[in-house]
């Protein structure tokens, strides 16, 4: 296998028990996660995406099928605690809300919680410390109180508090859909960086369709089932697909469609805006010619 | 509105006492608790107020605000010179009046109790909570109490929760605040009525303020194993509590003043009475 694949999941299933009724969350969800890529997780809500996320850092259990991280096939019973909690530190995972994530009073100590719980060394929890809030650029704040942050601000210092675990996967349960459009930004931009100078696999839990674009892969989950998988363009040029899970692609992509169905002679996977302008200023350079 | 409530009383600043390492901190506030009631002269007096004062000096923290400190104490501080002025018997009858009988006992015990009340609180706060923000002082506590884990103490655990309840105020405020808003909006009235009705006014904030609380609860809990919290075992500090050469000084200082009283109490007592 020439693949490097750090999370598989083989059919698996989650369910629930409520007041003796067994409500089944995911069925049978087949995923592999290659190391290093950046994977996208698509789905309206109550799609079962956030537990599929909770799964992966075995905050829940499956209930039936296979989970393989890291090259060894999970078995829950056999897992001993240390085990346990070292596959919480390889996937890290940065929730939605920024406030109801962060321990301590002040940033630097907040950081700090992941590598105290395990055990670090003082002096190499302070090197991770400030490498860690270096590297989302929240260094000069290191001193401030988490509530005088904005939303972007302290969902940054969230994924700094994982970064100071040094995992291997970080999960993002729908890290953005709490902030304004400069903090959604931030941490997008803060994830890209990740993913591509420090080699972190990055599975991005969403249901914004701009963040999936960015992806090199979209997962799309619907009802508790796998949908559609793909690079971004693949999916997105698949719109019944899409809008049968509750969702809708990008508006440019969705525009573009609308063109190419009306007869006009433009690509239907086109995902960023410029892409959609060159599209139809060539339409129109067609037309004088 | 709510925002403008001050937690704590810390005033940040950069004094001696600031700068103070907090678990020595603490050690020094019940020395000087211990002081304050070793005083039995009118010299220790002069000298647990001089103290005192100096120590209000150096720490920078404004007169005004240790002065609206003692503000609630007034009432005890003159319930207990009254009574002490009323029911002292002694040898100097200065007034003597109906059944009142003052004597210059009572005044002087008067005077000193009062001064004993004042300086406990006033150099308490000043050694402690205006100086000490509330995470130093949650640090010191835990490492001080650390030695009571052998008898199953959970002292981790306790100052886990102070520091998140510490960390949550402010969040919780500004949620009360929005939510007051909301209520607002739709006709809700905090600030007119008799006192029952505001207080009833006031439980459509407390419920959505609560089922909030338990979310956020929820949430930081996962939040927390999802960074591999497991309790206090095995768990490490980055911050390392250093004692410098001032603690050892400040160490020697309250020393000296402790001996100073004791000393005084001895040997040159200036009893007037």
């Amino acid at each position: 296998m020439a693949k490097d694949v750090i999370i598989q999941a083989k059919g698996l299933s989650y369910s629930y028990e409520e007041d003796g009724k067994k409500t089944e969350v995911l069925h049978g969800v087949d995923i592999e996660i290659e190391k290093g890529t950046f994977t996208a997780v698509l789905g309206h809500n109550g799609s079962g995406k956030s537990t599929l996320a909770k799964l992966f850092n075995l905050v829940l259990t499956p209930s039936a099928g296979e989970l393989w991280l890291f090259g060894k096939k999970i078995d829950e019973k056999e897992l001993s605690d240390d085990e346990l909690y070292e596959i919480r530190r390889r996937v890290g995972m940065v929730f939605q809300n920024p406030d109801n994530q962060l321990v301590a009073t002040v940033v630097e100590e907040d950081v700090a919680f992941g590598p105290e719980n395990l055990g670090v060394r003082p002096e190499e929890i302070r090197r991770r410390v400030d490498d860690a809030l270096a590297l989302v650029g929240m260094t000069e704040f290191a001193r401030h109180s988490p509530h005088q942050l904005s939303g972007g601000q302290k969902q940054r210092v969230a994924i700094a508090g994982i970064l100071a675990l040094s995992p291997d996967v970080i999960i993002f349960d729908e890290s953005t859909a709490m902030l304004d459009p400069i903090g959604r930004r931030e941490v997008i931009d803060t994830i890209k960086k990740l993913r591509y100078d420090e080699g972190k696999t990055i599975i991005l839990i969403t249901h914004y369709m701009e963040e999936a674009a960015e992806a090199d892969r979209v997962v799309v989950l619907s009802d508790g089932s796998v949908t559609a998988v793909g690079t971004p363009k693949e999916v997105f040029s698949k719109t019944e697909l899409l809008h049968s899970a509750g969702l809708e692609a990008p508006q440019i992509t969705e525009l573009m469609q609308a063109l190419s169905d009306a007869g006009y002679n433009v690509p239907r996977d086109i995902l960023d805006v410029e892409g959609g302008a060159m599209a139809i200023s060539k339409l129109f350079g067609e037309n004088k010619r | 509105m709510l925002r403008d409530i001050t937690l704590g009383q810390f005033f940040p600043g950069s004094s001696v006492l600031h700068k103070t390492d907090p678990r020595v901190k603490i050690l020094l506030a019940i020395a000087y608790i211990v002081a304050v009631f070793l005083v039995k002269s009118p010299s220790g007096y002069i000298l647990l107020s001089a103290f005192t004062i100096t120590l209000v000096l150096i720490s920078g923290v404004k007169v005004k605000v240790v002065l609206k400190g003692i503000k609630p104490l007034i009432f005890i501080v003159i319930f207990t010179a009254v009574i002490n002025i009323l029911f002292t018997k002694g040898e100097n009858l200065l007034v003597s009046w109906w059944i009142i009988n003052i004597y210059a006992e009572g005044l002087a015990n008067a005077l000193f109790m009062s001064l004993r009340i004042i300086s406990l609180l006033v150099g308490t706060s000043v050694i402690l909570t205006y100086t000490t923000s509330p995470i130093a002082l949650t640090d010191a506590i835990e490492r001080l109490l650390s030695p009571l884990r052998v008898l199953h103490i959970p002292v981790h655990e306790f100052a886990m929760m102070m520091t998140i309840a510490l960390r949550f105020i402010p969040t919780l405020i500004e949620e009360t605040d929005k939510i007051m808003s909301a209520q607002k909006s739709r006709g809700a009235d905090f600030q007119t009525g008799k006192l029952h009705e505001r207080v009833r006014a006031f439980v459509p904030v407390l419920i959505p303020l609560f089922v909030s609380a338990f979310r956020r609860a929820d949430d930081l809990a996962v939040a927390m194993e999802c960074r591999c919290y497991r309790g206090g075992r095995g768990r490490t500090r980055m911050t390392k509590l250093h004692l410098h050469l001032r603690d050892l000084f400040a160490v020697v200082v309250m020393a000296a003043f402790i001996a100073g009283i004791v000393v005084l109490n001895k040997y040159l007592p200036l009893n007037f009475v």
